[in-house]
């Protein structure tokens, strides 16, 4: 039996010309108005997020309401959730269905995915994520990381990730998952003012002009 | 490049971001409409200015301004010969008033006399230097200006006069004026121009009445997190914009409008009180 991959090329691109971008605007405004969409792409400020949608949608060959259902935007770049990625993996039908190859507890539990490709009768297993890489990687030790309070459905959710990104990247069409995003976002800055105070203790006092500078 | 010159380049500043979060409809008005009106510099504004010149750059001080002669009547035929003569001998410079320009004095001696204002401002860097960077997303070419920028780009400082510099009062000037955009872009963009992120965005703020109180302010992660966010769906939405060359305003329906969240009865079913909503 063939099996045929949900993705599909067309040449209906939302970027494919002036006509294709006007239609897609006409989509996009009509969705936008409708309040059964997820709040991102609703309204005025989801008008451009629809039109993201629908590009996306038409690569992947999927309807832009299943899309947008799925498609999260965190730290302003589109993601999946996981969920929907193992769905995906699951039901294109060129791969059996994930399995979760999972060990040890505490800091050495390890986890991961595997699949056959249909086709080739080849095993395809998956990077093996572990909880100390997730330490290592600050993954777990963000205050509200999911990591600390189950760590069982996230390991297994970041070896979907990894396992789909390596084996059906254009399944996902190169976006990450939604926990990863949260996850690699790293604190850009340092709020930390108690170095900063020590030093201002320890200058020297400026003594400001008393005189008119003008 | 100086202050006019960047002003007038194209390249996305925060200034475009603010303009399009209002709608897309404003930025075109105020950018690519062709019968535009160039804007004229609001009195807060060239207090503002005056102010940055004083702080940070004051050998540029001579150059840029000049404060207005006393004793001249423009109302009379004398008076207004004296002020023709004055003008032509100042060239480009700005006239300030005597009033501002000790206001300006004033101001800058409290930023100066506030320990940790005077530390970070004594840090060597340097004032109003141009950065300008291609977003990767949407190919656009983006600018930034921080106001101070220490020369080993571990601290940007920003120099904000405002009404009320008080930790309360500032936040709502943050959202008011969306300074956590600022913060964000100028540290993203600065790290894409340079190839270092400053690690900390400081503000410095000043009232602009007595007794001219300052404060300094560090932005935390979270604020520089949403900032980021925001600035990057206004990018976002910008590109939209020009790809499609539409420019929508606001609603073209009529909208239901309620009572903002902090009018509305509480979650314990009170109403909130009135000193709470007079001093929002």
């Amino acid at each position: 039996m063939e099996n045929t991959a949900i993705t599909t090329t067309t040449n209906n691109s939302v970027f494919s010309g002036i006509q294709a971008f006007e239609d897609a605007q006409r989509i996009a405004k009509a969705l936008a108005s409708s309040t059964l969409i997820p709040p991102q792409f609703q309204g005025q400020q989801g008008f451009a997020n629809c039109l993201v949608a629908l590009e996306i949608a038409n690569r992947m060959g999927i309807s832009p309401f299943l899309c947008m259902q799925h498609l999260h935007i965190i730290h302003g770049r589109p993601s999946w959730s996981s969920a929907f990625i193992i769905a995906m993996v699951n039901g294109c039908g060129r791969f059996t269905p994930l399995r979760f190859e999972i060990s040890g507890s505490g800091d050495s539990l390890a986890c991961y995915a595997v699949a056959t490709d249909i086709k080739t009768d080849q095993e395809l297993k998956g990077p093996t994520i572990t909880m100390a890489m997730a330490k290592k990687e600050g993954w777990a030790t963000k205050a509200g990381s999911k990591w600390l309070t189950m760590p069982e459905l996230m390991i297994r959710y970041r070896s979907a990730a990894f396992w789909g990104r390596l084996f059906a990247g254009d399944l996902l069409v190169g976006l990450q998952t939604q926990e990863e995003v949260i996850d690699v976002q790293t604190v850009k800055v340092s709020a930390n003012v108690d170095d900063l105070n020590v030093k201002v203790k320890s200058a020297p006092v400026i003594e400001t002009e008393p005189d008119d500078l003008f | 490049m100086d202050n006019a010159a960047y002003h007038a380049h194209s390249a996305v500043s925060k200034s475009h971001l603010d303009l399009v979060a209002r709608s897309p409809l404003h930025y075109w008005s105020r950018y690519l409409d062709p019968n535009r009106v160039p804007q004229e510099p609001t009195a807060a504004m060239q207090i503002g200015s005056a102010v940055h010149t004083h702080i940070l750059e004051l050998d540029q001080w001579d150059a840029q301004y000049v404060v207005a002669p006393a004793g001249i009547d423009r109302r009379t035929k004398v008076g207004k010969a004296e002020w023709d003569v004055f003008q032509t001998a100042i060239g480009t410079r700005t006239v300030i008033s005597r009033e501002d320009a000790d206001l300006v004095m004033r101001i800058g001696r409290s930023v100066l006399s506030h320990p940790a204002a005077a530390y970070l401002l004594g840090l060597p860097g340097k004032a109003e230097t141009t950065h300008m960077w291609i977003d990767e997303i949407s190919g656009l070419q983006c600018k930034c200006r921080p106001d101070w920028l220490l020369d080993d780009g571990s601290i940007m400082i920003d120099l904000k006069t405002t009404e009320d510099a008080s930790p309360k009062e500032f936040q709502r000037s943050i959202a008011k004026w969306r300074y956590h955009v600022q913060a964000a872009w100028y540290l993203d963009g600065i790290e894409k121009a340079t190839g270092k992120r400053p690690e900390q965005f400081i503000f410095i703020a000043v009232e602009k009445k007595p007794p001219y109180a300052c404060a300094v302010y560090v932005a935390d992660a979270q604020m520089l997190e949403i900032g980021g966010q925001t600035a990057r769906a206004d990018l976002d939405k910008l590109n939209v914009c020009k790809a499609t060359n539409y420019w929508p305003g606001y609603s073209d329906q009529v909208e239901v409008i309620n009572l903002p969240p902090w009018m509305r009865p509480k979650a314990d079913g009170t109403m909130p009180s009135p000193t709470e909503i007079e001093t929002y």
